[in-house]
Protein backbone atom coordinates (compact mmCIF):
# COMPACT_ATOMS: atom_id res chain seq x y z
CA UNK A 1 0.00 0.00 0.00
CA UNK A 2 0.72 3.76 -0.82
CA UNK A 3 -1.13 5.48 1.63
CA UNK A 4 1.05 8.31 2.25
CA UNK A 5 1.97 8.99 -0.87
CA UNK A 6 -1.36 9.10 -2.30
CA UNK A 7 -2.64 11.68 0.33
CA UNK A 8 0.55 13.62 -0.18
CA UNK A 9 -0.23 13.32 -4.18
CA UNK A 10 -3.61 14.27 -3.59
CA UNK A 11 -2.16 17.15 -1.06
CA UNK A 12 0.41 18.13 -3.98
CA UNK A 13 -2.41 18.64 -6.44
CA UNK A 14 -4.72 20.29 -4.41
CA UNK A 15 -2.69 22.99 -2.72
CA UNK A 16 -2.21 26.63 -4.38
CA UNK A 17 1.44 26.85 -5.84
CA UNK A 18 2.30 30.86 -5.13
CA UNK A 19 3.60 31.23 -8.46
CA UNK A 20 0.68 30.33 -9.94
CA UNK A 21 -1.41 32.55 -12.24
CA UNK A 22 -4.22 31.51 -9.94
CA UNK A 23 -2.72 32.23 -6.73
CA UNK A 24 -1.10 35.44 -8.23
CA UNK A 25 -4.32 37.03 -9.70
CA UNK A 26 -6.08 35.89 -6.13
CA UNK A 27 -3.63 37.89 -4.14
CA UNK A 28 -3.56 40.77 -6.86
CA UNK A 29 -7.45 41.54 -5.94
CA UNK A 30 -6.84 40.84 -1.79
CA UNK A 31 -3.73 44.18 -2.34
CA UNK A 32 -6.48 45.99 -4.43
CA UNK A 33 -9.40 45.40 -1.56
CA UNK A 34 -6.40 46.28 0.72
CA UNK A 35 -5.65 49.77 -0.80
CA UNK A 36 -9.04 50.44 -1.18
CA UNK A 37 -9.30 50.14 2.79
CA UNK A 38 -6.52 52.02 3.59
CA UNK A 39 -7.50 54.74 1.50
CA UNK A 40 -10.91 54.55 2.66
CA UNK A 41 -9.46 54.94 5.91
CA UNK A 42 -6.35 57.27 5.77
CA UNK A 43 -7.09 59.17 8.99
CA UNK A 44 -7.92 56.33 11.14
CA UNK A 45 -4.98 54.17 10.05
CA UNK A 46 -6.32 50.92 10.23
CA UNK A 47 -4.56 47.90 10.76
CA UNK A 48 -5.62 45.68 7.41
CA UNK A 49 -3.86 42.42 6.81
CA UNK A 50 -4.60 39.09 5.47
CA UNK A 51 -6.12 36.07 7.47
CA UNK A 52 -7.86 32.83 7.14
CA UNK A 53 -6.01 30.19 5.20
CA UNK A 54 -4.28 32.28 3.74
CA UNK A 55 -2.50 33.13 6.83
CA UNK A 56 -2.58 29.77 8.62
CA UNK A 57 -1.32 28.01 5.73
CA UNK A 58 -4.12 25.71 4.87
CA UNK A 59 -5.33 27.15 1.46
CA UNK A 60 -6.75 24.19 -0.90
CA UNK A 61 -7.91 24.51 -4.20
CA UNK A 62 -11.20 22.85 -3.61
CA UNK A 63 -12.40 25.62 -2.27
CA UNK A 64 -10.49 28.51 -1.00
CA UNK A 65 -11.45 32.76 -0.38
CA UNK A 66 -8.94 35.38 0.65
CA UNK A 67 -10.12 36.64 4.29
CA UNK A 68 -8.72 40.33 5.23
CA UNK A 69 -8.65 42.34 8.54
CA UNK A 70 -9.55 45.90 9.15
CA UNK A 71 -8.67 46.32 13.00
CA UNK A 72 -9.15 50.09 13.88
CA UNK A 73 -6.94 51.06 16.76
CA UNK A 74 -8.70 51.34 19.94
CA UNK A 75 -8.47 55.09 20.59
CA UNK A 76 -10.16 56.16 17.01
CA UNK A 77 -13.89 57.12 16.50
CA UNK A 78 -13.00 58.60 12.89
CA UNK A 79 -14.88 56.12 11.09
CA UNK A 80 -17.41 55.13 13.73
CA UNK A 81 -17.81 55.43 17.60
CA UNK A 82 -19.63 52.08 18.11
CA UNK A 83 -18.33 48.32 16.52
CA UNK A 84 -22.07 48.77 14.22
CA UNK A 85 -20.50 52.04 12.99
CA UNK A 86 -17.30 50.66 12.07
CA UNK A 87 -18.74 47.49 10.26
CA UNK A 88 -21.15 50.19 8.61
CA UNK A 89 -18.49 52.51 7.31
CA UNK A 90 -15.92 49.58 6.01
CA UNK A 91 -18.98 48.03 3.98
CA UNK A 92 -20.00 51.10 2.88
CA UNK A 93 -16.27 51.84 1.73
CA UNK A 94 -16.20 48.20 0.12
CA UNK A 95 -19.78 49.08 -1.70
CA UNK A 96 -17.88 51.74 -4.11
CA UNK A 97 -15.91 49.22 -5.84
CA UNK A 98 -17.51 45.71 -5.00
CA UNK A 99 -20.83 43.91 -4.42
CA UNK A 100 -21.17 43.05 -1.04
CA UNK A 101 -23.34 40.99 1.42
CA UNK A 102 -23.28 40.88 5.11
CA UNK A 103 -22.24 38.02 6.97
CA UNK A 104 -22.51 37.62 10.93
CA UNK A 105 -19.60 39.27 11.28
CA UNK A 106 -17.54 39.95 7.94
CA UNK A 107 -18.42 41.60 4.99
CA UNK A 108 -18.16 39.29 1.79
CA UNK A 109 -17.45 40.52 -1.12
CA UNK A 110 -17.39 39.41 -4.92
CA UNK A 111 -14.78 40.01 -6.32
CA UNK A 112 -14.62 39.04 -10.40
CA UNK A 113 -11.48 37.61 -12.10
CA UNK A 114 -10.81 35.07 -15.39
CA UNK A 115 -10.88 32.50 -12.92
CA UNK A 116 -14.66 33.68 -12.04
CA UNK A 117 -15.70 35.30 -8.58
CA UNK A 118 -13.40 35.07 -6.08
CA UNK A 119 -14.59 35.31 -2.33
CA UNK A 120 -13.13 37.99 -0.50
CA UNK A 121 -14.19 37.91 3.66
CA UNK A 122 -13.22 41.35 5.14
CA UNK A 123 -13.27 41.37 8.56
CA UNK A 124 -13.59 45.18 10.48
CA UNK A 125 -13.14 45.10 13.99
CA UNK A 126 -11.16 47.10 16.76
CA UNK A 127 -8.20 46.57 19.16
CA UNK A 128 -9.21 46.30 23.19
CA UNK A 129 -5.98 48.17 23.88
CA UNK A 130 -4.16 49.96 21.37
CA UNK A 131 -3.17 48.45 17.93
CA UNK A 132 -2.14 44.99 18.80
CA UNK A 133 -3.53 41.83 20.83
CA UNK A 134 -7.23 41.20 21.18
CA UNK A 135 -9.88 43.11 19.26
CA UNK A 136 -13.51 42.85 19.33
CA UNK A 137 -16.11 42.14 16.46
CA UNK A 138 -19.64 43.61 16.14
CA UNK A 139 -21.38 40.49 15.37
CA UNK A 140 -24.58 41.01 13.43
CA UNK A 141 -26.90 38.16 14.34
CA UNK A 142 -25.84 37.45 18.06
CA UNK A 143 -28.04 39.14 21.25
CA UNK A 144 -24.38 40.28 22.64
CA UNK A 145 -23.46 41.55 19.47
CA UNK A 146 -19.78 41.94 20.20
CA UNK A 147 -16.98 39.07 20.07
CA UNK A 148 -13.75 39.57 21.46
CA UNK A 149 -10.87 37.30 19.66
CA UNK A 150 -7.41 37.29 18.56
CA UNK A 151 -6.45 37.07 15.09
CA UNK A 152 -2.75 36.26 16.06
CA UNK A 153 -3.65 33.48 18.53
CA UNK A 154 -5.87 31.82 15.86
CA UNK A 155 -3.06 31.65 13.27
CA UNK A 156 -0.71 30.30 15.66
CA UNK A 157 -2.55 27.86 17.16
CA UNK A 158 -3.26 26.55 13.36
CA UNK A 159 -0.25 27.27 11.74
CA UNK A 160 2.04 25.60 14.62
CA UNK A 161 -0.05 22.95 15.79
CA UNK A 162 2.25 20.24 13.63
CA UNK A 163 -1.18 18.96 11.78
CA UNK A 164 -1.22 21.34 8.72
CA UNK A 165 -1.43 18.28 6.28
CA UNK A 166 -4.70 16.57 8.44
CA UNK A 167 -6.25 20.22 8.44
CA UNK A 168 -5.82 20.41 4.71
CA UNK A 169 -7.20 16.81 3.88
CA UNK A 170 -9.78 17.77 6.15
CA UNK A 171 -10.84 20.48 4.45
CA UNK A 172 -11.04 18.69 0.81
CA UNK A 173 -13.25 16.50 3.10
CA UNK A 174 -15.76 18.89 4.25
CA UNK A 175 -15.72 20.48 0.68
CA UNK A 176 -17.14 17.13 -1.23
CA UNK A 177 -19.53 16.25 1.91
CA UNK A 178 -21.21 19.69 1.34
CA UNK A 179 -19.06 21.43 4.40
CA UNK A 180 -20.79 19.73 7.40
CA UNK A 181 -18.53 21.68 9.65
CA UNK A 182 -17.50 25.53 9.74
CA UNK A 183 -14.14 25.76 8.69
CA UNK A 184 -12.90 26.59 11.98
CA UNK A 185 -14.75 24.47 13.60
CA UNK A 186 -12.91 21.54 11.57
CA UNK A 187 -9.59 23.24 12.04
CA UNK A 188 -10.44 23.59 16.14
CA UNK A 189 -11.53 19.64 15.98
CA UNK A 190 -8.75 18.49 14.19
CA UNK A 191 -5.99 19.87 16.10
CA UNK A 192 -7.51 19.35 19.74
CA UNK A 193 -8.52 15.55 18.88
CA UNK A 194 -4.87 15.06 17.10
CA UNK A 195 -3.19 16.90 20.00
CA UNK A 196 -5.28 15.29 22.86
CA UNK A 197 -3.96 11.85 21.65
CA UNK A 198 -0.13 12.62 21.22
CA UNK A 199 -0.39 12.09 17.45
CA UNK A 200 2.24 14.38 16.41
CA UNK A 201 5.10 13.25 14.07
CA UNK A 202 3.09 9.90 13.13
CA UNK A 203 2.06 8.41 9.85
CA UNK A 204 -0.50 11.05 7.92
CA UNK A 205 -3.19 8.05 7.00
CA UNK A 206 -2.96 6.96 10.59
CA UNK A 207 -3.72 10.06 11.50
CA UNK A 208 -6.54 10.27 9.17
CA UNK A 209 -7.84 7.36 10.17
CA UNK A 210 -7.41 8.23 13.48
CA UNK A 211 -9.25 11.46 13.35
CA UNK A 212 -12.09 9.99 11.16
CA UNK A 213 -13.13 7.19 13.71
CA UNK A 214 -12.80 9.69 16.75
CA UNK A 215 -14.79 11.93 15.46
CA UNK A 216 -17.67 9.78 13.97
CA UNK A 217 -17.73 8.25 17.54
CA UNK A 218 -17.22 12.03 19.95
CA UNK A 219 -19.54 14.15 17.39
CA UNK A 220 -22.49 14.80 19.27
CA UNK A 221 -20.86 15.44 22.42
CA UNK A 222 -17.18 16.67 21.84
CA UNK A 223 -16.57 20.33 23.02
CA UNK A 224 -14.51 22.65 20.89
CA UNK A 225 -12.83 26.26 22.73
CA UNK A 226 -12.19 29.44 20.85
CA UNK A 227 -8.10 29.23 21.38
CA UNK A 228 -8.57 33.11 21.80
CA UNK A 229 -11.10 33.02 24.15
CA UNK A 230 -11.24 29.57 25.56
CA UNK A 231 -13.73 30.72 28.29
CA UNK A 232 -15.55 33.57 26.75
CA UNK A 233 -16.96 32.68 23.18
CA UNK A 234 -19.54 30.40 22.62
CA UNK A 235 -19.02 28.27 19.87
CA UNK A 236 -22.11 26.32 20.10
CA UNK A 237 -23.39 28.75 17.71
CA UNK A 238 -20.97 26.99 15.23
CA UNK A 239 -21.35 23.77 16.14
CA UNK A 240 -25.19 23.22 17.06
CA UNK A 241 -26.58 19.64 17.54
CA UNK A 242 -28.62 20.15 13.79
CA UNK A 243 -24.69 20.28 12.71
CA UNK A 244 -23.57 17.23 14.93
CA UNK A 245 -26.16 15.27 13.15
CA UNK A 246 -25.28 16.06 9.95
CA UNK A 247 -21.71 15.62 10.39
CA UNK A 248 -21.69 12.47 12.30
CA UNK A 249 -23.87 10.97 8.65
CA UNK A 250 -21.24 11.90 6.79
CA UNK A 251 -18.67 10.92 8.86
CA UNK A 252 -20.40 7.37 9.15
CA UNK A 253 -20.55 6.76 5.36
CA UNK A 254 -16.66 7.85 5.39
CA UNK A 255 -15.63 5.34 7.90
CA UNK A 256 -16.98 2.73 4.90
CA UNK A 257 -14.61 3.87 2.92
CA UNK A 258 -11.68 3.88 5.09
CA UNK A 259 -11.90 -0.22 5.90
CA UNK A 260 -10.68 -0.59 1.88
CA UNK A 261 -8.46 2.59 1.98
CA UNK A 262 -10.35 4.33 -0.57
CA UNK A 263 -8.68 7.36 0.18
CA UNK A 264 -9.30 8.43 -3.66
CA UNK A 265 -13.08 8.36 -2.37
CA UNK A 266 -12.89 9.60 0.45
CA UNK A 267 -10.95 13.16 -1.04
CA UNK A 268 -10.56 13.62 -4.25
CA UNK A 269 -9.57 11.54 -7.38
CA UNK A 270 -5.60 11.63 -8.39
CA UNK A 271 -5.12 13.50 -11.35
CA UNK A 272 -3.28 10.98 -13.58
CA UNK A 273 -0.69 12.07 -16.24
CA UNK A 274 -1.99 11.28 -20.14
CA UNK A 275 0.23 9.07 -22.20
CA UNK A 276 0.81 11.59 -24.33
CA UNK A 277 2.70 13.86 -21.53
CA UNK A 278 4.51 10.76 -20.26
CA UNK A 279 6.10 10.09 -23.72
CA UNK A 280 7.07 13.67 -23.92
CA UNK A 281 8.64 13.35 -20.83
CA UNK A 282 10.69 10.20 -21.35
CA UNK A 283 11.74 11.77 -25.06
CA UNK A 284 12.61 14.93 -22.84
CA UNK A 285 14.21 13.39 -19.83
CA UNK A 286 17.58 14.09 -19.38
CA UNK A 287 18.78 10.31 -17.66
CA UNK A 288 20.98 8.32 -19.46
CA UNK A 289 20.54 4.62 -18.61
CA UNK A 290 23.57 2.02 -18.95
CA UNK A 291 22.48 -1.27 -19.65
CA UNK A 292 25.88 -3.85 -18.95
CA UNK A 293 24.11 -6.83 -17.64
CA UNK A 294 25.93 -10.15 -16.80
CA UNK B 1 33.16 4.08 10.69
CA UNK B 2 30.80 5.66 13.00
CA UNK B 3 30.10 8.26 11.09
CA UNK B 4 28.92 5.96 8.28
CA UNK B 5 26.50 4.19 10.01
CA UNK B 6 25.28 7.18 11.66
CA UNK B 7 24.79 9.08 8.44
CA UNK B 8 23.25 5.66 6.78
CA UNK B 9 20.71 5.90 9.81
CA UNK B 10 19.82 9.09 9.31
CA UNK B 11 19.39 8.84 5.83
CA UNK B 12 17.26 5.78 6.23
CA UNK B 13 14.73 7.52 9.36
CA UNK B 14 14.58 10.53 6.85
CA UNK B 15 13.47 8.25 4.17
CA UNK B 16 11.18 6.34 6.41
CA UNK B 17 9.36 9.60 7.80
CA UNK B 18 8.81 10.78 4.21
CA UNK B 19 7.92 7.42 3.02
CA UNK B 20 6.46 5.43 6.28
CA UNK B 21 5.03 3.00 3.57
CA UNK B 22 8.17 1.79 2.76
CA UNK B 23 10.06 -0.72 5.56
CA UNK B 24 13.79 -1.05 6.11
CA UNK B 25 15.41 -4.45 6.64
CA UNK B 26 18.50 -3.87 8.53
CA UNK B 27 20.08 -7.04 8.17
CA UNK B 28 19.82 -6.67 4.23
CA UNK B 29 20.63 -3.16 4.46
CA UNK B 30 17.69 -2.54 2.39
CA UNK B 31 14.63 -0.58 2.11
CA UNK B 32 11.19 -1.66 0.23
CA UNK B 33 7.71 -0.56 -0.57
CA UNK B 34 5.61 0.63 -3.37
CA UNK B 35 6.79 3.86 -4.49
CA UNK B 36 3.98 6.33 -6.36
CA UNK B 37 5.40 7.76 -8.89
CA UNK B 38 4.12 11.25 -9.98
CA UNK B 39 5.57 13.75 -12.49
CA UNK B 40 7.31 16.87 -12.70
CA UNK B 41 3.30 18.43 -12.60
CA UNK B 42 2.94 16.07 -9.56
CA UNK B 43 0.18 13.81 -11.49
CA UNK B 44 0.03 10.04 -10.98
CA UNK B 45 2.12 8.26 -13.79
CA UNK B 46 1.82 4.92 -12.20
CA UNK B 47 3.15 2.62 -8.75
CA UNK B 48 6.19 0.41 -9.00
CA UNK B 49 7.32 -2.37 -6.15
CA UNK B 50 10.50 -1.29 -5.23
CA UNK B 51 13.79 -2.66 -3.36
CA UNK B 52 16.62 0.13 -2.57
CA UNK B 53 19.80 -1.47 -1.30
CA UNK B 54 22.50 0.43 0.67
CA UNK B 55 25.52 -0.66 -0.26
CA UNK B 56 28.48 -0.96 2.45
CA UNK B 57 29.82 2.18 -0.01
CA UNK B 58 26.77 4.06 0.56
CA UNK B 59 27.01 7.14 1.04
CA UNK B 60 29.82 7.59 -1.23
CA UNK B 61 28.69 4.91 -4.16
CA UNK B 62 24.54 5.62 -5.11
CA UNK B 63 21.95 2.93 -3.50
CA UNK B 64 21.33 0.36 -5.53
CA UNK B 65 17.80 -0.10 -6.89
CA UNK B 66 16.08 -3.31 -7.74
CA UNK B 67 12.16 -3.94 -9.35
CA UNK B 68 10.64 -5.94 -7.38
CA UNK B 69 8.50 -7.99 -9.85
CA UNK B 70 6.94 -5.55 -12.22
CA UNK B 71 8.96 -4.88 -14.79
CA UNK B 72 9.01 -8.01 -15.99
CA UNK B 73 10.47 -9.20 -18.27
CA UNK B 74 13.57 -7.53 -17.55
CA UNK B 75 16.47 -7.38 -20.28
CA UNK B 76 19.10 -4.33 -22.21
CA UNK B 77 16.11 -2.65 -24.09
CA UNK B 78 14.51 -1.24 -21.23
CA UNK B 79 17.65 -1.00 -19.32
CA UNK B 80 17.31 -3.93 -16.42
CA UNK B 81 19.97 -6.54 -15.53
CA UNK B 82 18.23 -10.01 -15.51
CA UNK B 83 18.23 -9.82 -11.44
CA UNK B 84 16.00 -6.62 -11.74
CA UNK B 85 18.55 -4.57 -11.15
CA UNK B 86 17.93 -0.92 -12.71
CA UNK B 87 20.50 0.33 -14.70
CA UNK B 88 20.01 4.30 -13.51
CA UNK B 89 23.39 5.63 -15.01
CA UNK B 90 26.81 4.66 -16.52
CA UNK B 91 29.16 4.29 -13.19
CA UNK B 92 31.93 6.73 -13.80
CA UNK B 93 29.13 9.67 -14.74
CA UNK B 94 27.12 8.78 -11.54
CA UNK B 95 27.87 12.46 -10.41
CA UNK B 96 25.98 14.23 -12.56
CA UNK B 97 22.33 12.52 -10.97
CA UNK B 98 23.64 11.18 -7.40
CA UNK B 99 26.14 13.38 -4.84
CA UNK B 100 26.78 11.58 -1.07
CA UNK B 101 25.13 14.96 0.22
CA UNK B 102 21.81 14.27 -1.57
CA UNK B 103 20.34 11.67 0.97
CA UNK B 104 17.82 8.84 -0.23
CA UNK B 105 14.95 10.92 -0.38
CA UNK B 106 16.16 13.34 -2.92
CA UNK B 107 17.68 10.00 -4.85
CA UNK B 108 14.33 8.44 -5.38
CA UNK B 109 12.58 11.61 -6.12
CA UNK B 110 15.11 12.42 -8.70
CA UNK B 111 16.98 9.75 -10.66
CA UNK B 112 14.92 6.72 -9.39
CA UNK B 113 11.66 8.85 -10.17
CA UNK B 114 13.10 9.91 -13.94
CA UNK B 115 14.15 6.61 -14.63
CA UNK B 116 10.44 5.06 -13.41
CA UNK B 117 8.67 7.51 -15.77
CA UNK B 118 11.14 6.23 -18.76
CA UNK B 119 9.68 2.69 -17.91
CA UNK B 120 6.05 4.24 -17.98
CA UNK B 121 6.88 5.45 -21.48
CA UNK B 122 8.21 1.84 -22.75
CA UNK B 123 5.33 0.09 -20.82
CA UNK B 124 2.74 2.39 -23.20
CA UNK B 125 4.96 2.85 -26.43
CA UNK B 126 6.57 -0.87 -26.66
CA UNK B 127 9.47 0.61 -27.29
CA UNK B 128 12.35 2.41 -25.95
CA UNK B 129 12.37 6.43 -27.09
CA UNK B 130 13.99 8.13 -24.42
CA UNK B 131 17.72 8.75 -24.07
CA UNK B 132 20.46 5.91 -22.72
CA UNK B 133 23.86 5.19 -23.36
CA UNK B 134 24.97 2.08 -25.67
CA UNK B 135 24.90 -1.42 -23.92
CA UNK B 136 27.60 -3.22 -22.68
CA UNK B 137 31.25 -1.26 -22.95
CA UNK B 138 30.42 0.64 -25.99
CA UNK B 139 28.87 2.99 -23.23
CA UNK B 140 31.39 2.90 -21.55
CA UNK B 141 33.88 4.04 -24.96
CA UNK B 142 30.88 6.68 -25.86
CA UNK B 143 31.05 8.08 -22.37
CA UNK B 144 34.93 8.70 -22.62
CA UNK B 145 34.38 9.79 -26.23
CA UNK B 146 31.79 12.72 -25.34
CA UNK B 147 33.55 13.43 -22.42
CA UNK B 148 37.09 13.67 -23.02
CA UNK B 149 37.38 12.34 -26.78
CA UNK B 150 39.19 9.81 -26.23
CA UNK B 151 38.19 6.04 -27.47
CA UNK B 152 41.39 3.92 -26.62
CA UNK B 153 40.66 1.79 -24.37
CA UNK B 154 44.53 1.96 -22.98
CA UNK B 155 43.83 5.58 -22.67
CA UNK B 156 40.68 4.99 -20.72
CA UNK B 157 42.22 2.68 -18.55
CA UNK B 158 45.48 4.50 -17.42
CA UNK B 159 43.05 7.61 -17.22
CA UNK B 160 40.68 5.41 -15.08
CA UNK B 161 43.57 3.65 -13.04
CA UNK B 162 45.24 7.10 -12.08
CA UNK B 163 41.85 8.54 -10.78
CA UNK B 164 41.11 5.76 -8.32
CA UNK B 165 45.04 6.38 -7.13
CA UNK B 166 43.95 9.59 -6.69
CA UNK B 167 47.74 10.72 -9.16
CA UNK B 168 45.52 13.56 -10.99
CA UNK B 169 47.45 16.41 -10.46
CA UNK B 170 47.92 19.64 -12.21
CA UNK B 171 51.50 18.59 -13.13
CA UNK B 172 51.59 15.56 -14.16
CA UNK B 173 51.87 13.78 -17.65
CA UNK B 174 47.84 14.20 -18.93
CA UNK B 175 46.85 10.32 -19.75
CA UNK B 176 44.39 11.37 -22.69
CA UNK B 177 47.88 12.53 -24.72
CA UNK B 178 50.20 10.39 -23.90
CA UNK B 179 52.12 8.68 -25.39
CA UNK B 180 51.81 10.65 -28.00
CA UNK B 181 53.09 14.10 -26.13
CA UNK B 182 53.70 14.44 -22.25
CA UNK B 183 51.64 17.79 -22.01
CA UNK B 184 51.33 18.29 -18.40
CA UNK B 185 47.61 18.07 -17.31
CA UNK B 186 47.22 21.32 -16.32
CA UNK B 187 47.87 22.62 -19.83
CA UNK B 188 45.79 20.23 -21.59
CA UNK B 189 42.62 18.55 -19.72
CA UNK B 190 42.82 20.92 -16.69
CA UNK B 191 38.52 19.42 -16.62
CA UNK B 192 40.44 16.43 -15.49
CA UNK B 193 40.82 17.75 -11.79
CA UNK B 194 37.39 18.36 -11.71
CA UNK B 195 36.32 14.94 -12.60
CA UNK B 196 38.41 13.14 -9.80
CA UNK B 197 36.53 15.21 -7.38
CA UNK B 198 33.05 13.97 -8.44
CA UNK B 199 33.22 10.46 -10.16
CA UNK B 200 32.37 7.78 -7.55
CA UNK B 201 35.55 5.78 -6.81
CA UNK B 202 33.88 2.68 -5.53
CA UNK B 203 31.92 2.62 -9.04
CA UNK B 204 35.51 3.33 -11.39
CA UNK B 205 36.80 0.12 -9.46
CA UNK B 206 34.07 -1.76 -11.41
CA UNK B 207 34.29 0.20 -14.22
CA UNK B 208 37.69 -0.97 -14.70
CA UNK B 209 37.18 -4.54 -13.69
CA UNK B 210 34.25 -4.50 -16.63
CA UNK B 211 36.83 -2.55 -18.92
CA UNK B 212 39.30 -5.00 -18.14
CA UNK B 213 37.03 -8.31 -18.94
CA UNK B 214 36.06 -6.83 -21.98
CA UNK B 215 39.60 -6.21 -23.56
CA UNK B 216 40.82 -9.26 -22.26
CA UNK B 217 37.82 -11.22 -23.70
CA UNK B 218 38.62 -9.38 -27.22
CA UNK B 219 42.34 -9.52 -26.82
CA UNK B 220 43.37 -6.07 -26.74
CA UNK B 221 46.40 -4.92 -25.03
CA UNK B 222 45.67 -2.20 -22.01
CA UNK B 223 49.52 -1.11 -21.96
CA UNK B 224 51.16 0.91 -24.37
Amino acid sequence: MSNNQLLKAILGQQSLDENSAEYKSMMKQGDEIQTLLSTSFQDDEPIIQFAGSQAKGTMVKSKYDLDITCYFTSGSNTAGSSLKELFEAVKEALSVEYLVEVKNSAIKIYSQNENGYLHVDAVPGRFVDGKEGDVFLHVEKWDENRLKTNLQTHISHVRNSGFLDEIKLMKIWNTRNGGPFKTFILELLTIKVLQDNSRKGMALDENIEFLFNELAEKIETITVEDPANPAGNDLFLHFDSTMRTNAKMRLEETAKLLETHDWEGIFVPLEKASHASIKTQAVNSQMNPHYYGE
Amino acid sequence: MGNKRKRLQSDVDEFLREIPDFRYDKENRSLSGNYLVLDSEGKYVDSYPLIIKLTSDYPLAPPEVFDDGKNKPYGAVRHIEPDGKFCLFYADESWKYYSPDDGLIKFLHGPVREFLILQKAYEIEGTWNGPGRAHFQDGIFEFYNEEFGITDPRKIHSLMNQIIKRKIKGGNVCPLCYPETRTRIRNCHPQLLEFQKRVSIPLMKDSIKKLEDHCQKHRLRLRF
